[in-house]
């Protein structure tokens, strides 16, 4: 019995990843231990990057013990990459927080103090006093939260609410801002909505894939897996990998490219130019659907105004245009022809005229790719913008396998940081706080008076850092974040904020991070399945799944700590006397009451829970919360291109695109047959600008914020790595993992550590002009710059590699440009 | 739980049972011919199918999952892999049931 048992097992394990991977065989396949009747299983998103797996998640005795790759999802087809395959392990590190902690000495709390045990009440209650206190003293503009991409759907919109409608603060930012900032002011730029306009399914339709600085293959594996069935079931496919230096994305290269940190943007405009030169301009296409403008330019670097390179720029953020016509638009990028080009980028005429080729031959579907090598860019939404030029030039865009494709890098950057509004300009459903229109509208939905959502900009995720340096932010929270480690130029323009003797900071987080532990008060958070969640992937997937584990000790949700928190402020302390004496009805209530027990975030009673899921914040407010939640979210997006299914829907199905109309999803937008949005006989319309045309923008090259010179040599790129997810807080803990990749590595070119007198495996201090961190050379490892360029990843906490990075930002859309600064080499 | 017997002859000694897991892995087709040798050169491993085009199911039978991450990196590591991914994983917690150990059922 047991031979045949264990013949079983092997040939079900055969079996499975045969029908994954689409090679025929005969055996029924399922990836489920079907054999342990004792286990439960349930779906769930993926906690780690925007790919947004399908993921069946066993449990047992009230613990996660397996997780695999969902075989009916249509995003991962049963598969899953290292740390997905790990995901179960990321409860359960040893130091998961248990306890809210407030540092304190002699009983009481003190900023020098140590961190204490404490209750909530007693941590509330402290956090309490320090809220009160700052929005006496400063107002609504003196508090401030960071929050993130990993937010679950309804803890931003909540968080969002309580700050923008309860505290009348838009100081909330998300992390998104550090990653998909610029994407998503390239598409409010280019077309007036957010997101992508295609889906993965374009994957399966190309003939041409083109990755613009992204690395794939360790950032997006089961994509990259995806991409690789393609062009390797199809001789025909190419591959073109862009990159400032190789990776391992370049095994499938056919056209492997490395160019010159920022000339990307040269890159680009050559490739408009060689269309229009080559008369491959899809011209019944852009006369119908585009039209022409020219960007201001001289923008600045996003810095501190008093920083000469802000004090030199002409037009310091000005994201202004003009309107020009076609012929002007082909003079502009004229000059970036070939000779020019090659010279700035480094990449060979015979190179750049193939990769144009690619775009500008009306036989070949090309599908772009690219995420934080654009995106964490002095001019990401420029870069993103000449992205769009391309596509919309030939007219490559919004159908199968022509698809400019925006990746992400969090599980729901789109789902919660965009879609929701967490920004600190934004509201749900692409709309601003600075439009009267869209507050009016907001004001609308969340049932209170008008005029009560703040009209002005918030600060973002970097210009925070600079406040709480600056003593402008006095009382701040941090959730699902590890921002001390992520922000650029920390010790200079981070940590200092934190530290500020007049600042009071809460860290919400499952795991004792450098956060956390730069910190006044730590709430002990639960995770990923310990709560019912929903996120938003980067095609518009929006995937749920169940609370299935209890959180340890007293961790508790995102979502019951903003709303407990809530309640203990009334309107009479936190709202305008005017706003209540106009609305006598919201006199004396608290912000619990007018925002969460509005009669619409309450309606739906636990009964609708789905038997055999626990709902600790059901349990605790006594309705179903996170369906209030998102069904009072979902009526900024419906009957206006952003809808939603009903919440129910999503327990059932691998997720839906939206908008979803009628019950159906849209895998290509703006497209008519695909998109429900799209009136008949358009054929194309690109309904985010009200002439239903998306714009083609002339912008130049212009350099980075920081260059290497002689005395800081080397630029420094700084990444991931396929084994640890962002600053590995998670992963970091997960022993495999951990083992596989202990610690970060200066990845160098052989002769640029030979230059040096330095061999593999010496100690190095990487050192520029705002701080310093200790590593080791690899110069044999799976990323290989060319000289005068090393890699750094920044996952590891015992080398915080953003002490060494430059805080330049995108001066529209406000991301730090993490991949470009200048450094010095030293043996340690 | 008792170690197996493979586990033990394959220097696997930490845990008990047999972890069977199946992966996908993508490699150049033109190097199919080096790449399938070189996995099952790794201990507990094995290529049951693989198509001309370079998509290859690789088996692994292993003590712990420490040392499923260890194959993959090794995989991952070979010249002309493309990509690894997970599908399958069951830990066989039975007592060893290798046909030349005879049966105890």
């Amino acid at each position: 019995m047991s031979t045949s048992r264990r013949d079983f097992i092997r040939a079900n394990a055969v079996a499975t990843a045969a029908a994954a991977a689409g090679i025929t065989t005969s055996a029924a396949a399922t990836n489920l231990i079907t054999s342990d009747t004792q286990l439960k299983w349930s779906k769930a998103a993926c906690r780690f990057c925007g790919t947004g797996c399908s993921i069946n998640v066993a449990t047992r005795d009230n613990k996660v013990v397996a997780t695999h790759g969902d075989i009916n999802s249509e995003v991962n087809r049963g598969l899953a990459c290292v740390k997905g395959y790990f995901l179960a392990k990321i409860l359960y590190g040893e130091d998961r927080l248990r306890q809210p902690l407030l540092r304190k000495k002699n009983g009481k709390y003190d900023k020098e103090g140590e961190f204490t045990p404490v209750s909530w009440d007693e941590a509330f209650d402290v956090m309490e006093e320090k809220f009160k206190k700052t929005l006496k003293e400063k107002g609504p503009q003196g508090i401030g939260m960071f929050g993130s991409g990993q937010w679950t759907v309804w803890e931003g919109y909540a968080a969002s609410k309580l700050m923008k409608a309860g505290f009348l603060s838009n100081n909330i930012d998300p992390n998104a801002r550090h990653c998909m900032a610029s994407a998503v002011g390239g598409f409010m730029r280019t077309f007036g909505i957010d997101e992508p306009m295609g889906c993965y399914d374009d994957m399966e339709h190309a003939d041409a894939f083109v990755l613009w600085g992204s690395n794939m293959a360790e950032m997006h594996p089961i994509l990259w897996t995806r991409i690789t069935d393609r062009r390797l079931s199809n001789p025909g496919v190419k591959v073109a990998v862009l990159s400032t230096f190789e990776h391992r994305s370049f095994e499938l290269a056919d056209m492997p490219m490395i160019f010159t940190p920022q000339t990307d943007m040269a890159i680009l405009n050559y490739i408009a130019h060689y269309i229009i030169r080559e008369g491959k301009v899809n011209k019944d296409f852009v006369g119908k659907h585009v039209n022409f403008r020219k960007g201001v330019t001289d923008i600045g670097y996003g810095l501190r105004p008093e920083h000469p390179l802000q004090v030199d720029a002409a037009n310091p953020n000005d994201g202004g245009s003009e309107a020009i016509d076609f012929d002007e638009f082909a003079k502009f990028v004229s000059t970036y022809d070939e000779e020019y080009v090659s010279e700035l980028s480094g990449v060979s005429p015979e190179r750049l005229q193939a990769l144009a080729e690619l775009y500008a031959d009306p036989d070949t579907k090309v599908m772009s790719l690219w995420t934080m090598g654009v995106n964490q860019h002095t001019r990401g939404v420029w870069v993103n913008n000449m992205l769009y030029n391309v596509h919309l030039l030939t007219g490559k865009i919004s159908e199968p396998g022509n698809s400019p494709f925006s990746l992400t890098g969090q599980p729901s950057a789109c789902g919660t940081a965009r879609e929701v509004g967490t920004f600190s300009h934004r509201l749900p459903a692409d709309m601003v706080v600075t439009n009267p229109e869209h507050r009016k509208i907001a004001e609308k939905h969340w049932k209170l008076p008008a005029g009560i959502v703040p009209d002005w900009v918030g600060a973002h995720a970097v210009q925070q850092g600079r406040d709480l340096k600056d003593g402008k932010i006095n009382a701040y929270w941090v959730q699902v974040n590890n921002n001390v480690q992520a922000a650029p130029n920390l010790n200079e323009e981070t940590l200092p904020g934190y530290r500020n003797p007049d600042n009071f900071i809460v860290v919400s987080d499952a795991y004792p991070t450098v956060t956390a532990q730069a910190a006044d008060l730590i709430l002990p958070t639960a995770m990923w399945v310990e709560k019912e969640g929903a996120y938003g992937n980067a095609e518009r997937r929006t995937q749920f799944w169940h609370q299935m584990v209890d959180a340890p000790g007293e961790a508790r949700s995102d979502l019951w700590q903003l709303v407990e928190f809530s309640k203990r402020f009334t309107t009479d302390e936190v709202w305008p006397a005017e706003i209540l004496d106009a609305n006598p009805d919201y006199k004396g209530k608290t912000l619990y009451d007018v925002l969460y027990r509005n009669g619409q975030v309450d309606q739906y009673p636990n009964s609708d829970i789905e038997e055999g899921y626990s709902n600790h914040e059901a349990e605790a407010f006594g309705f179903y919360l996170q369906k209030g939640l998102f069904e009072e979210y979902a009526k900024f997006g419906r009957g206006h291109a952003h809808d939603l299914d009903d919440f129910d829907v999503y327990h059932q199905v691998r997720g839906k695109r939206w908008p979803v109309v009628d019950g159906k999803e849209t895998k290509w937008r703006f497209r008519e047959g695909h998109d429900p949005y799209v009136e008949e006989g358009k054929g194309v319309q690109f309904y985010g600008k009200p002439d239903g045309r998306a714009v083609i923008f002339a912008l130049p090259y212009e350099p980075p914020a920081e260059s290497p010179d002689e005395e800081y040599d080397l630029w420094l790129s700084t990444g991931r790595v396929l084994e640890h997810w962002h600053s590995g807080s998670m992963t970091r803990r997960v022993p495999e993992l951990h083992k596989a990749v202990p610690n970060a590595l200066v990845y160098m070119h052989p002769q640029d550590a030979r230059k040096r007198k330095l061999r593999r495996g010496d100690e190095v201090r990487v050192v520029s002009r705002r701080g310093e961190i200790r590593s080791r050379i690899e110069t044999r490892g799976r990323n290989k710059p060319p000289e005068g360029l090393v890699f750094v990843p920044w996952f590891d906490s015992s080398q915080l590699i953003n002490k060494v990075t430059l805080d330049a930002t995108d001066p529209l859309s406000k991301q730090t440009d993490y991949k470009k600064c200048a450094v010095k080499i030293l043996k340690a | 739980m008792r170690m197996t017997r493979r586990a033990l002859l394959q220097g696997d000694t930490t845990g008990g049972g047999v972890h069977i897991s199946s992966l996908v892995l993508h490699c150049r087709p033109e190097v199919i011919g080096a790449v399938i040798p070189a996995i099952e050169a790794l201990p507990g491993a094995t290529v049951p199918e693989h198509s001309e085009q370079g998509k290859l199911v690789v088996l692994l039978e292993t003590a712990n999952d420490g040392t499923v991450m260890e194959r993959i990196s090794a995989l991952e590591a070979l010249s002309g892999v493309i990509s690894v991914a997970l599908v399958y994983h069951q830990i066989d917690v039975e007592t060893e049931s290798e046909p030349e150990t005879g049966s105890n059922a």
